[in-house]
């Protein structure tokens, strides 16, 4: 563990402001990423994921949000303070990103060929010749079938499996060593997510880049993904490897959301979703945000705010946001 | 009429549903897309008959034309004895009343210029003398207690409740004329986890209290068989397998189930023994230009010339349940 | 292929919405501000200007004829717009004008708007052919311009209020009935109409309930934006002899009065036209301003 992560965000807070006042969509979030790891971001709706990620990537809408806090260090360059336009290329180059509606972030007037290419041409300064043959390489490499004649076809003629494909060979192109997928899968029916996740993992093992999940179903990255960061209403709750974060869940909200989860084998059980709703971010509960619904909460809960810790008699790595992280964890039963 | 206990609720029979293609610069009709290609089946009283499949496998058209909101190019409907596809259009509005659906998107399902009270009682106002005015307030606030909304927020219009309880006004909205049947189509599907156990945990009260029918639409199999009796699997527009959940789940016959089945993601992957994926390659057929013969052959692993030329019928098959194959064999597991 | 964007399968809700979360400062607020209270001026004058200030279309007066604004007249009242030709007070004529401009701008758009949100909705509604043969008729109407349609009625039916309008309607419900197609269109295929229709209900309580509502936003914002037009038109018309008899001197009238003693009286065309050219700009400042809060789709109407 001595060596330095390849992005390392700390602290960091992203808000927005709305009529209603500042809301702060991101709240004092660390986490890092090693080289080569896959680590799964995770939470529901309105959570906070996307926005941490398009503030790792310089891409949060303005003017209506702002990065109030916090640093962003890509592999030992402090990403927040450097100068803008080297950040820019770095972003274009080092680090990429994948969103989850492929048809809406494609360009539908010009051919998929000519959209990777373009890639090489701007930043590599590749002769048109030169990005195409580029271009078909690599939507072989993402799996689309006959790729050297559907080099010239537009997006809408892709179906939604092909165009996220077509939207990984654009973020591969440059060969980034960070590459970050908001929902890759979201919209895709389950034979095709499956598909994509199975070359996602492909690639990150034989490019050796490190990838950042961002999704809301936490049975897609399972087989995939080492580490785990789960968030609710603008906070990291629980952190740790995904399979100690599964299996030992210290936070109330990590165990509500398995819970909540229906499966494929074992009896059909009523399910015990997590009651009520998430909180407006405009009028957050004091104390520990989840204790409105928290079966676990005591005054204590609802007077201070926890923070990231390590979870006593659990590996060091993991860590929750909870004051009774260790009696979850022995799985002792919901007080009602 | 006839509605005695041990007819099905409702009956599909080889029912077709196209939709023309037009080009784009004259509008003329260039073909059609087989949206429904001859589907079958019976939905017994008081049962979940769930429909999985993928998108644009016809899944919504099957609802929609059983509901009315599509007209069946062939094949019949029959619910509770009557038989729809021939109806006057009045015994139509009449025969609607029992039947209802539930929408997947929480968002665009409901007027937006109408308050949640308002929602819900719309539908006396259709059918008055189902509830008289007087009443209307009263019942409405019933209905919003049932489903779990606080009834103070009758006068609360849709874009003030969050996508959960906009989910319950919407099941509010469809229980408002006491319908036999409910349709959900992909009814939770756009909830968040927790919501969406919890919206699942409301419909299965409202089937044991009221005695509810569902046809229950979703791609997520993993809900499919938490609230289903019964599964239809649906590709390209036909039914390719159906059977006793327990069945689809344990022993599905059809490569397309069995695929569909691998493909499904597992939360705790590491404590359960390796399973076998079965990764499809390719893309769903274009409905306007169906294969030959069986319709998954593009996608098959197992497909042979026969495939091509002979549709396969569903019908048991391996002595189990229907299953529309010609090499319809149980997965590697158990054999 | 159509379906898959309704079938976003696990696409949780969009972020939990939050009624406070909505803008306070929303878009436009200044210029909706000034541009109503210029407006409502406007109002003011015209239903209580005349009132104050009689006006008798039939009274002359010689001795007071082209008087500068400020001057005293012969009676020792203070005219504080002047005087026209014929001796009348400029500012009782103004004050008039007012009220019939904006009278027959308001009637015109009821009457446009009641036939194009008619037209637009019975075409999006049903569709196919009639849909066809409606729009057909649009564009028909719109290439025929409408100072010929005025010569035509003002020759057939002669000058009057009454016909300014009907011109002025018939040249102007295209636009309310593209508005209101256009959103019947977006509307009858939204998941809540369906639903409604699911409940039983016919086409008459699926446009009242579902489809109306949603084109009256879009309508009002239009008819801000067209009032401004119709009552420039009017003017036009009425300057050009083919609009409001000049017992009734809207400010078309007046400025048409005025152009032939621009040189010796500037007042009387200018001080009509300036109060024109206000109202107008402020109906379209409003107009836009509305647009932008409620309709941004609306933009290049
Ligand atoms: N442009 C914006 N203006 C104002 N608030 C915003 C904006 N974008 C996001 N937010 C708010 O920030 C919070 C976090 O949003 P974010 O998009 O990161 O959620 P998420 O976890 O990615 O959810 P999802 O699973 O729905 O994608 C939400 O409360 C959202 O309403
Ligand atoms: N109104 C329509 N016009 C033309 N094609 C349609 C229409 N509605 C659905 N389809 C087509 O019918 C097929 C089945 O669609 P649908 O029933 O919505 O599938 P599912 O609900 O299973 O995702 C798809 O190919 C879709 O594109
Ligand atoms: S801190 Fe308290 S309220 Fe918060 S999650 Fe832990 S037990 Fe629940
Ligand atoms: S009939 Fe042939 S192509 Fe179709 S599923 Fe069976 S084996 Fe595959
Ligand atoms: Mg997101
Ligand atoms: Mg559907």
């Amino acid at each position: 563990m001595t060596e330095s992560p390849l992005l390392s965000v700390r602290d960091l807070s992203v808000r927005f402001r709305t009529g209603g006042g500042h809301v702060r969509a991101v709240d004092g979030v660390s986490f890092d990423v090693r080289r080569g790891e896959t680590l799964a971001v995770l939470g529901e709706s309105g959570s906070g994921k996307s926005v941490t990620a398009q503030a790792v990537m310089g891409i949060l809408p303005k003017p209506a949000g702002e990065i109030a806090g916090g640093t962003i260090v890509y592999d030992g360059r402090d990403l927040l303070a450097e100068d803008p336009n080297r950040v820019r290329r770095l972003r274009g180059d080092e680090i990429a990103m994948v969103f989850q509606d492929p048809l809406s972030s494609l360009n539908p007037v010009f051919r998929v060929g000519w959209q990777i290419g373009e890639m090489f041409r701007r930043h590599r300064g590749a002769s048109r010749r030169a990005a195409r043959a580029a271009a078909v390489e690599l939507m072989e490499r993402v799996g689309i079938p006959a790729a050297a004649r559907r080099v010239d076809d537009f997006p809408h003629q892709f179906s939604g499996g092909m165009r996220q494909r077509i939207m990984i060979a654009m973020a591969l192109a440059l060969r980034p060593r960070l590459l970050i997928a908001d929902e890759p899968t979201t919209a895709l029916d389950v034979t095709v997510q499956a598909q994509i996740m199975r070359l996602l993992a492909d690639l990150r093992r034989e490019e050796g880049m490190a990838l950042v999940l961002i999704t809301h179903d936490l049975g897609v990255v399972a087989d995939v993904a080492d580490r785990a960061l789960l968030m609710y209403a603008g906070r990291a709750v629980e952190t740790g490897g995904i399979r100690e974060v599964y299996d030992h869940a210290a936070h109330p909200y990590t165990r509500g959301l398995m819970a909540s989860i229906p499966d494929l084998d074992g009896p059909r059980e009523r399910l015990t979703p997590v009651r009520g709703a998430p909180p407006n971010l405009l009028a957050l509960p004091s104390g520990c945000s989840f204790h409105p619904r928290c079966p676990h909460a005591t005054d204590r809960c609802r007077a201070d705010d926890p923070v990231l810790r390590a979870v006593d008699g659990r590996p060091a790595e993991h860590r929750a946001a909870c004051h009774h992280a260790e009696e979850v964890v022995a799985g002792e039963r919901e007080r009602v | 009429m006839s509605a005695n206990g041990s007819e099905p609720l409702l009956s599909v029979r080889d029912l077709h549903t196209t939709f023309p293609l037009r080009s784009a610069l004259l509008r003329r009709v260039t073909g059609h897309v087989q949206a429904v290609a001859g589907v079958s089946f019976d939905l017994r009283r008081g049962e979940t008959l769930g429909l999985v499949g993928e998108s644009g496998s016809g899944k919504s058209t099957l609802a929609r034309t059983v509901i009315g909101l599509e007209r069946a190019a062939s094949g019949t409907v029959t619910f509770d004895g009557r038989e729809l596809t021939s109806a006057s259009p009045a015994e139509l509005r009449a025969a609607r009343r029992d039947v209802q659906m539930i929408f997947q998107d929480p968002y665009s399902s409901l007027n937006p210029r109408r308050t949640a009270g308002q929602i819900v009682a719309e539908a006396w106002e259709i059918h008055p003398g189902v509830v008289p005015r007087s009443r209307w307030r009263d019942e409405a606030r019933d209905l919003l207690a049932r489903v779990g909304l606080d009834p103070s927020h009758a006068d609360r219009y849709p874009h003030q409740f969050s996508g959960g309880q906009r989910q319950r006004l919407g099941i509010a909205r469809a229980l408002a004329l006491r319908p036999k049947l409910v349709i959900c189509d992909e009814a939770v599907s756009a909830l968040d986890v927790s919501i969406q156990a919890q919206v699942l945990n409301l419909l299965a009260d409202l089937q044991a209290d009221l005695g509810l029918t569902y046809l229950f639409i979703a791609h997520d199999l993993s809900v499919v068989r938490h609230v289903s009796d019964r599964v239809a699997v649906m590709y390209a527009g036909r039914v390719v397998e159906l059977a006793e959940q327990e069945e689809i789940f344990r022993r599905p016959t059809h490569p397309y189930t069995q695929a569909l089945l691998s493909a499904v993601p597992v939360p705790r992957p590491w404590s359960q023994p390796p399973r076998e994926r079965i990764l499809l390659t390719g893309d769903v057929p274009s409905p306007a230009d169906p294969p030959s013969g069986c319709r998954f052959r593009t996608r098959c692993w197992k497909a042979r010339d026969e495939c091509a030329e002979v549709e396969p019928a569903l019908e048991p098959r391996l002595g189990l349940h229907p299953s529309a194959c010609h090499f319809a064999e149980l997965p590697a597991a158990h054999r | 292929m159509t379906d898959t964007l309704t079938d976003l399968g696990r696409r949780p809700a969009a972020p939990v919405p939050e009624p406070a979360v909505r803008s306070r400062s929303k878009p436009g607020s200044g210029r909706i501000r000034f541009a109503s209270a210029v407006i409502g001026l406007y109002v003011l004058v015209a239903v209580f200007g005349p009132w104050l200030v009689g006006y008798d279309p039939v009274a002359t007066s010689t001795g007071d004829r082209l008087l500068p604004p400020g001057s005293r007249t012969e009676d020792g009242s203070l005219a504080i717009f002047g005087t026209d030709q014929v001796g009348q007070d400029l500012l009782a004529q103004v004050f008039q004008g007012a009220r019939i401009s904006i009278a027959v701008g308001v009637a015109t758009l009821l009457l446009a708007g009641l036939i194009g949100v008619t037209v637009g909705v019975v075409a999006g509604w049903y569709g196919r052919w009639l849909d066809g043969a409606l729009m057909r008729l649009a564009d028909v109407q719109l290439t025929f311009p409408s100072i010929l349609l005025a010569i035509f009625i003002a020759a057939l039916l002669g000058p009057s209020v009454v016909n300014v309008v009907i011109v002025l309607a018939i040249s102007n419900w295209v636009t309310f009935a593209r508005v209101a197609r256009s959103q019947v269109l977006v509307t009858k295929n939204r998941d809540f109409v369906d639903a409604t229709r699911t409940l039983g209900a016919r086409s008459w309580h699926l446009v009242r309930h579902c489809v109306l509502p949603a084109c009256a936003a879009p309508v009002l914002v239009v008819a801000t934006v067209e009032i401004g037009h119709v009552i420039l038109a009017e003017a036009s018309l009425s300057f050009l002899g083919l609009g409001t008899p000049s017992s009734s001197p809207s400010w078309g009238v007046t400025i048409a009065n005025g152009r032939n003693y621009l040189g010796d009286a500037w007042w009387i065309s200018t001080i009509p036209g300036i109060c024109l050219a206000l109202l107008v700009v402020s109906f379209g400042l409003l107009g836009d301003a509305l647009r932008d809060r409620f309709d941004p789709k609306l933009k290049n109407l």
